[in-house]
């Protein structure tokens, strides 16, 4: 799955990009939001949110940031979540919709509203990323997955949601076991040590 | 004292029996406390229990979520306690919910458990985030203003009482002072007197921060209500009159001294929870002073067996988590059938800790029932130890 190991900064692109395709969400009401929510620092004007979007690595051209600092992370992420809550019903219908689709044993595309969904999500895509690009299934796939990610960020909790997914998706995949020094050797009476400490008030 | 809230979303609606404790008049009313709840899940599901229940789902659900939308293993499996949740497809999830059928959810019917759940938990905040917030304000003041404030007054008490000293007795000579500087040039020229007093007066001054009792008495106007909560005082205060005798720290009877002496001062019959959270401290301070002529008559109200009965009850049942490192206090409300009425946590970790005792919900028998008309008050303390208290109150 191509949004499993994506840096932060590719994953809030995407984000983007899927909320453009399904709610028509244009850089206007973005910067509004951000404004709105105090964000003018990181988010000033057109040319900011293209320089912040275009350091996604998997952008044409990376003419832009190369570098999304923290904050600039968590202001976008906050205003991803609070645009899908603002469009939480047109996420829930498009999935409805797709539950639908999958019932009746129809592929997703046979809906006009998902169709017309993922062929936005798709040219987008294409247009804006760099080769070499995922296939159209592949691309479907994505789109879709990221309806189901849009889903949850509409909910009430849904910026913490999509913060624990960001940081969740760029950890590395396997969790080294942490193999601290050897331990001194320990004289034979500490061994009981432990219980000596019993978590009391007393 | 209790609400019911509800949650309502097209597939799913949560109704929750909540208790609310009253603040202080500046904080919200939040309620502290669900005591059960009831979902339905579509045409599916109906399931009704507590409040450890219900915070099962919830992170049972939020831990699902999290799992599905980091995208690390499919399919997913969440299991908390006896509450699991399972994905078969990104559309199609279930929920094993203990004695009952699988539950099929579709994605949408996720969301809105998700949704209503969600909403609850935001409803439901816990005390000791409402009194930090409060502390937080009081935190906000910066620390050199109060530093200031409080040399205002010092300054302000020691001229008044070289003031008062001097008038004493020479009434009208404010004549140039011959030893003390202290009287008039205060007002126009402050110099002079600090450079002697105010060292050894700011030197105190940086504990007062610190020590969160130590500060209401500067700013009491600001902060109605620090002491309740995150102290652990009912743990702790009790001993000191006794402590001040006999010092050695046994802490299962300290208590039970206290037992004796405590009932008195708490001299409402149908208990106000506003005077319940913010007296107890106080009270038990002067009871500890001035209380033992005036308790045997408050301690006769409520039968031995009663106490042994509800002592047995919690006895049995008392598993003191790990992480418990102070007393949990409650008052006790039981009905003349010997069911609970009410239970009302009295100190900070009590609030914290009150889904893991065994507290049971309302109405449930906690006695056998006793002669009298009136509902009785109970203390009830449980220790770390895992030991358990209770005791009478008027």
């Amino acid at each position: 799955m191509l949004a499993t190991s994506l840096p932060i900064k590719a994953q809030i692109d995407l984000i983007l990009l899927s909320l453009e395709a399904l709610a028509h969400i244009g850089s206007g009401e973005v910067l509004a939001l951000a404004g709105a929510m105090g964000f003018e620092a990181y988010l000033p004007d057109r040319v900011g949110l293209w320089r912040l979007r275009q350091s996604s690595p998997l952008r044409r051209g990376r003419s832009g940031r190369r570098k999304l600092d923290i904050d600039e992370a968590r202001a976008l992420a906050l205003v991803c979540s609070r645009l899908a809550q603002r469009h939480q019903q047109t996420i829930r219908t498009a999935v409805e919709h797709w539950q639908q689709q999958v019932e009746q044993q129809h592929p997703p595309y046979h809906d006009p509203l998902l169709g017309d969904y993922l062929d936005r999500f798709t040219s987008l895509y294409a247009e804006r990323m760099a080769s070499p690009s995922l296939n159209g299934e592949e691309l479907t796939q994505l789109g879709l997955d990221l309806l189901v990610d849009l889903l949850f960020y509409s909910t009430p909790q849904g910026s913490r949601r999509l913060w624990m997914a960001l940081l969740e998706r760029t950890a590395p995949p396997e969790e080294p076991p942490l193999e601290l020094l050897e331990p001194e050797p320990t004289p034979q009476p500490t061994a009981d040590l432990p219980t000596l400490f019993p978590h009391s008030d007393a | 004292m209790s609400t019911t809230l509800s949650y309502h979303q097209p597939t799913c609606e949560l109704e929750v029996a909540a208790e609310f404790l009253p603040l202080s008049q500046t904080l919200p009313r939040a309620p502290v406390r669900s005591l059960h709840f009831t979902l339905h899940l579509g045409q599916q599901l109906t399931v009704t229990g507590n409040d450890r229940q219900l915070y099962r789902l919830k992170t049972a659900v939020n831990t699902y979520i999290d799992a599905l939308l980091s995208r690390r293993v499919t399919p997913v499996t969440v299991r908390e306690d006896n509450i699991s949740l399972r994905s078969r497809s990104l559309l199609e999830h279930e929920l094993h919910w203990p004695e009952h059928e699988v539950v099929a959810l579709k994605l949408t019917e996720l969301y809105d458990l998700a949704t209503v759940l969600d909403d609850w938990s935001a409803a439901m905040q816990p005390l000791p985030e409402l009194v930090a917030t409060s502390q937080a304000k009081l935190a906000q003041i910066p620390i050199w203003l109060k530093s200031t404030a409080i040399a205002v007054g010092v300054l302000a008490v020691f001229t008044l009482s070289q003031q008062w000293l001097l008038r004493s007795p020479m009434p009208l000579s404010q004549a140039p002072i011959p030893t003390d500087q202290a009287s008039l040039p205060s007002l126009t020229t402050p110099l002079p007197l600090p450079e002697p007093t105010l060292n050894p007066e700011l030197a105190p001054l940086p504990t007062t921060p610190e020590a969160p009792p130590a500060t209401p008495p500067s700013t009491t106007e600001l902060v109605p209500l620090p002491p309740p909560p995150e102290m652990p005082p009912p743990a702790v205060l009790p001993p000191p009159p006794i402590a001040a005798v006999e010092p050695a720290p046994v802490p299962d009877q300290n208590p039970d001294q206290n037992a004796a002496v405590e009932p008195a001062p708490v001299p409402d019959q149908n208990p106000d929870q506003n005077n319940v959270v913010v007296e107890s401290p106080q009270s038990r301070v002067s009871a500890g002073i001035s209380a033992a002529p005036i308790a045997p008559p408050a301690s006769s109200s409520v039968s031995a067996t009663t106490l042994r009965e509800v002592k047995t009850y919690f006895q049995d049942r008392w598993q003191p988590p790990t992480s418990l490192d102070t007393s949990l206090e409650y008052r006790l409300v039981l009905n003349p059938d010997g069911t609970l009425a009410q239970a009302l946590p009295l100190n900070g970790a009590a609030v914290r800790f009150i889904d893991r005792t065994p507290i049971p919900l309302r109405e449930s028998p906690l006695a056998s029932p006793f002669g009298s008309n009136q509902p009785i008050l109970l203390r009830l303390v449980l220790m770390p130890s895992g030991t358990v208290q209770v005791f009478g109150e008027s």
